[in-house]
């Protein structure tokens, strides 16, 4: 069976002032239907970029594009903008990050949903309203026959995040692509959130592709995850092994510096040193060298991302360390970890 | 809404009260600034001036005066020194043309402002963009005055589109009336029409870049319904401010250069005349009514902005 959404070797730069920058740099990864994949990474690693490419977001005078995003029969990538829209709300639709302003402050969020419904089904403004006050309901929205007529300020973050999700599932797409939708929301409110995106995950067998920081986010939800760093994937495995057994020290860092129960006595989360590369001149090589306290001769040319597991095909990686010595490397006070970068000078 | 009503109107009385006395105070203390000279006549005795002071009320103290003056124009009572006619009446009487020229002119100069600062927006930085960019800078800097004449001089002297002066009733003849008004509009609009057009370019720039306005793009909106529902929307709502108080400042008498140049008789005309003859009494009354119209219409666009924003609430 074809994936819902085959994404193949993407690539993104925008022209600045200051020469090219690739912020996407050779992404691959495939969503099937039913699945949610997570994205994960630093800001600045290139997520929210390669999310909103899928959808022409990014599209402007000073970007330009490589490589496929094959969706159904529709190449994203270069397709027209009229055959983007038809896509757009109606089969691929996106949850953004900050609820207080992704919606129109002057439009009542019934309006903003009506919309969306009559821009791509011929139905009536009082049936695409009817609809409207079931998605409401469906969402976890109290009262929704009332609220279809607030205006979003009238509305508490997840009431809105949830008005959001309602929009995005109006004209129950088949991928749903949510860029880091709980991280402006109360712990409670992200775990409701989070609920609902399941849920409807198994009522209606929609792809996610969920982009966020959040380590623990990810090992709730994902079946699969994509580790992202300086606008590549460095990793890329099914949830369980990448928790299990990483395979990139960049991995390493992010679950090294994420807290636990465990860690919450310690005084200080242990951080990745160094700071995300810069996409205009990104160093040569591997991406991550810079800050890799394992970095050796090799690191200077770019590791492929392939399998190097023998027994665990789906699990792929970009780093030149041989399996056994990453089990020894990333071993730090008997966690997972990343060990401190030694100082250079 | 009362309470609104209510520190409205109390700032408009004490907006008015500063400017009718800044306007009386000037005339105080500009040389050659006594009445009773010019009322008297150049071959006047000492006698007969001191009569015009006494009769006129110019020998009593400054507060008197201004307060006897204040009183007339409430009561609408006022005449002017020159002509010795009643003031409110010489106000109404040019009023029409006034209204006529500021109502065309406002629709023109938000109608084109829109339209040319939108296309602004759209083609930003490209070619199109940089044209209108110098146009309206071209039509910011060009007094209205100019443009006037040499509308008046082309296309009504040399070649005879328009007629060359004066204002003829809506009433009495709609065609003549809009044929009479065609160049004054388009003379006063030009200047409002470049500065809309960059103020309106520079909005809609900033709500393109809002996260709502990709939120309408991911909808799958076409684009006319994302710039036209959600980007111009938004981006005309601060412009509604701007032109509620222009177009008060105009119909107020602000015309003046214009009104004059096609000799429309309206009220900025009647203000010119009235300076020329240092008339205190027409020019306090024109500077206070134009005051009272701003007022009036700063407090409309406050209404209206709670319809046009749901999250703005009045407050005086």
């Amino acid at each position: 069976m074809a994936a819902l959404l085959q994404v193949t070797d993407l690539e993104v730069a925008f022209r600045t002032h200051d020469g090219p920058l690739r912020a996407v740099d050779g992404v691959s990864f495939a969503v099937d239907a039913g699945q949610i994949v997570a994205v994960v990474g630093e800001s600045g690693s290139g997520k929210s970029v390669m999310a909103m490419t899928l959808l022409g977001l990014t599209r402007g005078a000073n970007a330009s594009f490589g490589g496929t995003a094959q969706f159904g029969d529709v190449e994203l990538v270069g397709a027209t903008e009229d055959e983007l829209r038809a896509v757009r709300g109606a089969q691929i639709a996106m949850i953004f990050q900050n609820p207080m302003t992704a919606l129109n402050p002057v439009q009542r969020i019934g309006r903003q949903i009506v919309e969306q419904i009559r821009a791509h089904e011929p139905v009536s403004r009082a049936a695409a309203r009817a609809r409207t006050v079931e998605l409401l309901d469906r969402v976890g929205i109290p009262q929704a026959a009332t609220r279809v007529d607030a205006f979003p300020h009238e509305l508490s973050g997840g009431m809105r995040q949830r008005a959001m999700i309602a929009l995005a599932l109006s004209c129950q797409p088949r991928l749903l692509i949510a860029d880091e939708p709980t991280t402006a929301l109360d712990v409670t409110i992200q775990a409701q959130i989070l609920a609902e995106i399941e849920e409807l995950r198994r009522e209606t067998g929609v792809g996610v592709v969920f982009i966020t920081h959040d380590l623990g986010i990810v090992s709730q939800i994902a079946d699969q995850v994509l580790v992202m760093y300086g606008g590549r994937v460095v990793e890329s495995a099914p949830v369980d092994a990448m928790f299990d057994d990483p395979q990139h020290p960049y991995t390493w860092g992010l679950l090294g510096s994420a807290p636990t129960a465990e860690r919450a006595r310690r005084s200080r989360l242990p951080a990745i040193g160094g700071s995300p590369p810069s996409l205009l001149r990104p160093p040569a090589g591997c991406h991550f060298a810079p800050r890799c306290p394992h970095s050796f001769d090799p690191c200077g040319q770019t590791p492929a991302l392939r399998d190097r597991l023998a027994d665990r095909p789906g699990h792929l990686d970009r780093c030149w360390l041989e399996p056994g010595q990453k089990r020894r490397l990333r071993e730090v006070d008997g966690q997972i970890g990343l060990a401190a970068a030694e100082r250079a000078g | 809404m009362t309470r609104f009503i209510i520190q409205r109107t109390a700032q408009m009385v004490v907006v008015l009260f500063c400017i009718s006395i800044f306007t009386f105070l000037i005339f105080q203390v500009i040389p050659n600034g006594n009445p009773a000279l010019r009322l008297a006549g150049q071959a006047a005795t000492p006698q007969t001036i001191a009569a015009i002071e006494r009769q006129w009320g110019f020998d009593k103290p400054i507060y008197v005066q201004y307060l006897d003056t204040m009183q007339k124009i409430l009561t609408g009572s006022v005449i002017s020194y020159s002509q010795q006619i009643n003031v409110l009446d010489q106000i109404k009487r040019g009023l029409p043309a006034t209204i006529s020229l500021a109502g065309g002119a406002a629709v023109i100069w938000l109608l084109f402002g829109m339209a040319l600062g939108t296309l602004s927006a759209l083609r930003a930085g490209r070619f199109s963009d940089r044209v209108l960019a110098v146009l309206s800078l071209v039509g910011i800097s060009m007094p209205s005055f100019v443009v006037a004449t040499v509308a008046l001089y082309l296309l009504a002297y040399k070649v005879h589109v328009f007629p060359l002066s004066g204002y003829v009733s809506l009433a009495q003849d709609p065609w003549q009336w809009f044929l009479h008004l065609v160049l004054p509009w388009f003379s006063l609009s030009i200047i409002y029409v470049g500065f809309y057009s960059r103020v309106l370019r520079s909005n809609m720039l900033d709500t393109l870049a809002e996260d709502y306005v990709r939120t309408a793009t991911a909808k799958g909106l076409s684009r006319r319904r994302v710039i036209v529902g959600h980007v111009l929307r938004a981006s005309l709502i601060p412009l509604m401010s701007l032109w509620g108080l222009d177009f008060a400042g105009v119909i107020g008498g602000g015309a003046i250069l214009v009104e004059v140049v096609f000799n429309l008789n309206g009220v900025g005309q009647y203000a010119a005349e009235s300076i020329q003859t240092l008339d205190v009494p027409p020019i306090l009354v024109i500077v206070m009514y134009g005051a009272f119209l701003v007022v009036v219409l700063s407090a409309m666009i406050d209404v209206l902005y709670v319809v046009l924003d749901p999250r703005v609430r009045l407050t005086a």
